[in-house]
């Protein structure tokens, strides 16, 4: 009886042994090929977008879709950055650098077949200044003329902005100061026009739950169109037929996958799933560099890691103790034992180039001199100083991060802290409280110009969680706004950066570096400073074969 | 039958030379642990960035993480932590959960029905919130992940007790001792406990790993020991993600998660077989 | 019977009631708010967003009209993915979740029971010892070690299997034997020890001794033997078809599993609560499953529960 019971179990774990390998006998292409052929794309996005709608759009995962279902008046190369024409065929700019008029290509059309409207602009941009939708970029149209005042709920009427369709093809802008930089900010997604007759028609000019997002009812106007938008599993955009250059873009389709988890997306990468990532798990880039190396790409990214401190509670509300902690960290070996993907030692806030800034290192590592300003602060070896929390949002890199300066502290300064892992909503909340001594932050900029990054630092700004509150730095941002020329500019910014860190509300740590893995399959894929893409150009090479 | 003879158990459990040597583990590890500010070489926050993670070696018999700490002095606190976590929750988990069952499979129709509804309504409850909830208002200390993984535990262990209790109830013997006018209690603890005793420690050695999986999922999510501390769960699923290029991070950790694990279970099974021959009899 | 299931689901229902209730006002303490984006908003902004969706407003008249929502069968739009009803976005999810689910649950049955009840059964002591090591894999290796494991092997060494989705037939199986060997050890323990000890018992040895066949030996022992893992698969079928969240990550799977944790730590309310009661209600459904299935195994609980 026992003796004929064995063999059973025996034939059906071979029977199951035998059916998984019938199950993977199938494959013999992997899917990233079979995609190739068919010439859709297969981009690692990281996360579902939160919302499809350029008005409410904040983050880079939305970004990267909506830059590639609508395009803006200007957009630009991918590798260099350069401001190129889009919907926008030329335009031209005032002597007083204030007023630009743009004439909007005659071929541009939505995809529904509608003509591209200077009105469409017009509509767009009010709508994202609208007092009542609290749209979450208003801000980045502030330059415009008016724009602050009538968010605010201060200005009334709405023909009072600087924004005016002359007719059909002709938009004129108005700005409040000449701002150099401006034709580069109208390829992000807050400038994009929107379809006026389909959101007036499904009433969702003034809502924010937008039907219109929905793949059955989105029209657009860039390369793309929205196919599915199926959430956790992927969103699929395909050619736009009606698009004004349809006969450039190479590419099919694009499919992002929203993947957070960064092993999980290095290992669909290897499977064969996926052509590009949105980024490498920093332990795998070694063994990537050797194995692969013509899968990585890496490059600076525009954007700045840094801890805030709380000036305004004991004991960190003093600077010498501040610019002591900065000078104990070591970023290089930070960067070097846990990040590994191009970023950069940071001594500054803003990043060196970042539109032609040259950035400055106003701390460093230098224990010695940490030592003895805290010596001067009064806490020699750390006595006398209450532990010091860092606070941050649970993450895989904020963790060794924040380990590694714990450790550093303790090392070179004998000061004691304690790490403070918090979810994400009470992570904010913690910081638009104020309750916090260190918090960990990152910027990361929407648009090249250093205004973007020490704006953050205003007195008015709403991301000011430190309590830095500095008249003169006020001050010297207002006249770089006003500025003559582009060399007064700068050196009205760099005297700022300096009133900044005289003052040190903030440990910068590092540059962020874009690292991200691209098949073989793919060829014309590039990441530039701001991580704009719009896949039009990006095309496939499936000579090389099945992998 | 008398719960004594616990010696008895013991020795009959452990005559079997693979449940001693579990048993020998345990304890040396619960010692290792325990006493890790003695045993282990380094601290278990002592970074070292110069030499990152490096493969196992003279001074680091482990290996070392990406921040150059040494492995097997986390290892050690680690499973400090882990321990306590794992070992009081169980307790709490099977304490709660087996007067409950109990309780509840030998009361009255209504109040038993009651007290399954009050089990599901917690159940029901998603565990997440409620962490979170409780991390939020008391402050992130390691009590409270004792408290909040205790509180779900015991949960399971409470159904399957009152299931069993209430075959129990129906069969001859219990019929009888009502019929002899014994109270409810005095059935509980003479006849209902020492037969799903067995059962009971089965599902608490199977509790234990599954309290330690749970703390690592919590890590997971943010929620488990604050850093720098290390937990077992937590080095796991950090190695898991150098499985490939620093396998040792994985390696060590698994191995001795696996090997308590395996060895608290060996030791659970053998005691309760030891047990439930005893009242076949 | 039936008089039992009734009685039982209408017992259900303030339960569910009091769940969501419990719920609703508990994720409301839970600080930071639906609307935190990457990039933090301005307090003037949070202001709007929170007049614009009805937050503002007292607690107790937002629980008014989520009830007054819920009696329509709306469960609101989801704060997180705009444009999306919560109803839908459920619905879609715990599809996938349950297909997975049912998959990892039949494989924990039939491998957990063949293990547990051949362990007790045979009379080779080597190969009860293996299978009970083998079994016991599914506790001592946690999902986000063996999933990775099984990818590297399987997907990525020898290319059987993709590494991510559920596209493909043969997605399905890496997640399921990932997801479905930890219950598979508990269903085989506790199928083990309580057939171990019901082939100890007395009435058994009766069985055995009026020379009653083996086979139908066992079988008798089996029907009180599978009482403990009735009890235990209420919740753990409950909990698999609700989707595992580090098997849903590890293998990128669009389930509710995913979308319940992330939806409490971004304090999504309305998709919270709407998790809440499929869960919920899942866990009271089986509950009730699970009373049934005791019943059917032991003829005197159904007797008992008939003449309460």
């Amino acid at each position: 009886m026992h003796a004929a019971r064995t063999p059973t179990v025996l034939k059906f774990a071979f029977l199951a042994l035998c059916t998984l390998a019938l199950c993977g006998c199938g494959k013999r292409e992997t899917v990233a090929f079979e995609r190739a052929q068919a010439g859709i794309l297969l981009v690692g996005n990281s996360a579902d977008p939160a919302t499809l709608d350029p008005t409410f759009a904040t983050g880079l995962t939305e970004s990267k879709i909506l830059c590639a279902l609508f395009e803006g008046l200007t957009a630009a190369d991918t590798q260099t950055l350069q401001v190129t024409p889009a919907a926008a065929k030329n335009w031209e700019i005032s002597e007083d650098l204030k007023t630009y008029t743009f004439h909007i290509d005659e071929n541009a059309r939505w995809s529904d077949g509608a003509k591209l409207k200077a009105s469409d602009f017009v509509f767009a941009w009010r709508r994202i200044l609208s007092p009542k939708l609290g749209a979450e970029y208003s801000s980045m149209l502030f330059i415009i003329k008016n724009a602050r005042a009538y968010n605010a709920g201060k200005l009334q009427n709405a023909q009072d902005l600087g924004i005016r369709a002359i007719d059909d093809n002709t938009l004129q802008v108005t700005l409040e100061e000449p701002t150099p930089y401006f034709l580069s900010m109208l390829y992000h997604t807050a400038f994009a026009p929107l379809p006026e007759h389909v959101l007036k028609k499904l009433n969702c000019a003034n809502a924010r739950d937008a039907a219109w997002t929905l793949p059955k009812n989105m029209v657009s106007n860039g390369p793309f169109i929205l196919e599915k938008n199926l959430i956790g599993d992927k969103v699929l955009l395909l050619r736009n037929p009606l698009y004004r250059d349809a006969s450039n873009v190479i590419p099919n389709g694009v499919a992002f996958f929203p993947i957070d988890n960064l092993n999980t997306e290095d290992r669909a990468f290897e499977a064969g799933q996926l052509h590009i990532t949105n980024s490498v798990p920093p332990q795998r880039i070694d063994a990537i560099k050797r194995e692969a190396p013509r899968t990585l790409l890496s490059k600076p990214w525009l954007g700045t890691y840094y801890y805030l401190i709380n000036t305004r509670k004991a004991p960190l509300d003093n600077p010498l103790l501040r610019a002591a902690l900065s000078l104990a960290i070591d970023r290089p070996a930070i960067i070097e034992n846990f990040l590994k993907g191009g970023q950069s030692p940071a001594y500054g806030l803003v990043p060196n180039g970042c539109g032609g800034y040259a950035g400055g290192a106003y701390t460093g590592f230098d224990p010695a001199k940490a030592r003895a300003l805290l010596k001067e602060a009064g806490y020699e070896n750390g006595k006398g100083l209450p532990k010091i929390r860092i606070s941050y949002n649970t993450s895989e890199q904020h963790r060794p991060i924040a380990e590694a300066v714990q450790a550093m502290w303790k090392k070179e300064l004998g000061i004691d802290a304690e790490l403070y892992n918090l979810s994400w909503p009470a992570y904010l909340d913690d910081r638009r409280r104020g309750d916090f001594e260190i918090v960990r932050a990152s910027w990361i900029a929407d648009f090249d110009a250093p205004e973007n990054f020490l704006s953050i630092f205003e007195s008015s700004s709403g991301l000011n969680h430190g309590g830095f509150k500095s008249a003169k730095f006020d001050a010297l941002l207002a006249q770089a706004a006003r500025a003559q020329n582009n060399a007064r500019r700068m050196l009205l910014l760099k005297e700022a950066e300096e009133t900044l860190f005289e003052s040190a509300p903030l440990i910068p740590l590092f540059y962020y570096g874009r690292v991200c893995r691209v098949s073989p399959l793919v060829k014309n894929y590039h990441v530039n400073l701001l991580d704009y893409q719009n896949f039009k150009n990006v095309g496939f090479d499936v000579q090389g074969g099945a992998k | 039958m008398k719960q004594g003879g616990i010696k008895h158990l013991m020795a009959a459990a452990l005559e079997d030379k693979i449940t001693l040597a579990a048993f020998a583990y345990l304890c040396v590890m619960v010692l290792l642990c325990f006493g890790a500010p003695f045993f282990a070489p380094y601290a278990y926050q002592a970074q070292d960035l110069s030499i990152g993670a490096s493969a196992p070696s003279l001074s680091h018999i482990m290996g070392t993480d990406a921040a150059g700490r040494d492995v097997f002095s986390r290892i050690l606190y680690g499973g400090r932590i882990s321990f306590t976590v794992g070992l009081l929750a169980t307790f709490v988990a099977v304490l709660i959960g087996a007067f409950y069952g109990t309780v509840s499979g030998m009361a009255s129709r209504r109040t038993d029905a009651l007290m399954m509804r009050f089990v599901d309504i917690v159940y029901a409850l998603p565990f997440t919130v409620f962490v979170i909830l409780l991390m939020v208002a008391f402050g992130r200390s390691l009590w409270l992940i004792f408290i909040a993984i205790g509180a779900v535990e015991w949960l399971t262990m409470a159904r399957i007790i009152r299931g069993m209790t209430l075959d129990l109830k129906s069969r001859q013997f219990v019929e009888a001792a009502t019929a002899l006018g014994q109270s409810g209690f005095g059935i509980i603890f003479k006849h209902i406990l020492p037969n799903i005793a067995p059962t009971l420690m089965v599902c608490a050695t199977l509790t234990v790993p599954s309290v330690m999986l749970l703390e690592a999922f919590l890590s997971f999510l943010g929620l488990g020991v604050q850093a720098p501390l290390p937990s077992w769960g937590g080095l796991v699923k950090d190695g898991a993600e150098y499985m490939l290029d620093a396998p040792w991070l994985l390696i060590f950790p698994t191995l001795f998660f696996s090997a308590t694990l395996f060895s608290l279970n060996r030791i659970g099974e053998k005691l309760s077989t030891a047990n439930a021959e005893r009242f076949s009899k | 019977m039936m008089r039992f299931i009734i009685s039982r689901a209408l017992q259900a229902l303030p339960v569910f009631f009091i769940v969501i209730t419990a719920v609703f006002f508990m994720v409301r303490f839970v600080p930071g708010g639906p609307f935190d984006k990457e990039k933090p908003v301005s307090k003037e902004t949070l202001a709007a967003l929170n007049s614009y969706y009805g937050l503002d407003k007292p607690l107790g008249a937002q629980y008014v009209k989520f009830l007054g929502n819920l009696a329509h069968g709306n469960l609101g739009p989801s704060y997180k993915y705009q444009g999306r009803m919560v109803g839908e976005l459920i619905l879609e999810k715990s599809a996938v979740s349950a297909k997975l689910g049912a998959a990892a649950l039949l494989l924990a049955l039939f491998i957990g029971l063949l293990c547990g009840v051949m362990s007790a059964c045979l009379k080779n002591r080597r190969l009860a010892e293996a299978l009970d090591a083998f079994s016991m894999l599914g506790i001592c290796l946690p999902a986000f070690v063996l999933g990775p494991l099984l990818i590297y092997v399987f997907s990525l060494k020898l290319g059987w299997f993709n590494a991510m989705g559920l596209n493909y037939p043969s997605d399905i199986v890496l997640p399921s034997i990932t997801l479905a060997l930890f219950y598979c050890a508990w269903i085989a323990k506790l199928s083990k020890n309580s057939m171990s000890a019901e082939l100890k018992k007395d009435y058994v040895r009766t069985q055995r001794a009026k020379g009653a066949a083996e086979s139908s030996v066992r079988l008798s022992a089996l029907r009180s033997a599978l009482m403990p893992v009735a009890s235990y698969l209420a919740p753990a079928a409950a909990g698999l078809l609700t989707g595992s969240f580090v098997v849903e990550s590890i293998f990128q799977i669009p389930g509710i599993g995913r979308f319940f944790i992330s939806s409490a730590l971004d304090s999504d309310y309305t998709m919270i609560m709407g998790c809440v009661m499929l869960y919920s209600a899942l866990i009271i459904v089986f509950n009730i499953l699970a009373d049934i299935a005791l019943a059917l195994l032991n003829p005197k609980i159904a007797k008992e529960m008939r003449s309460k």
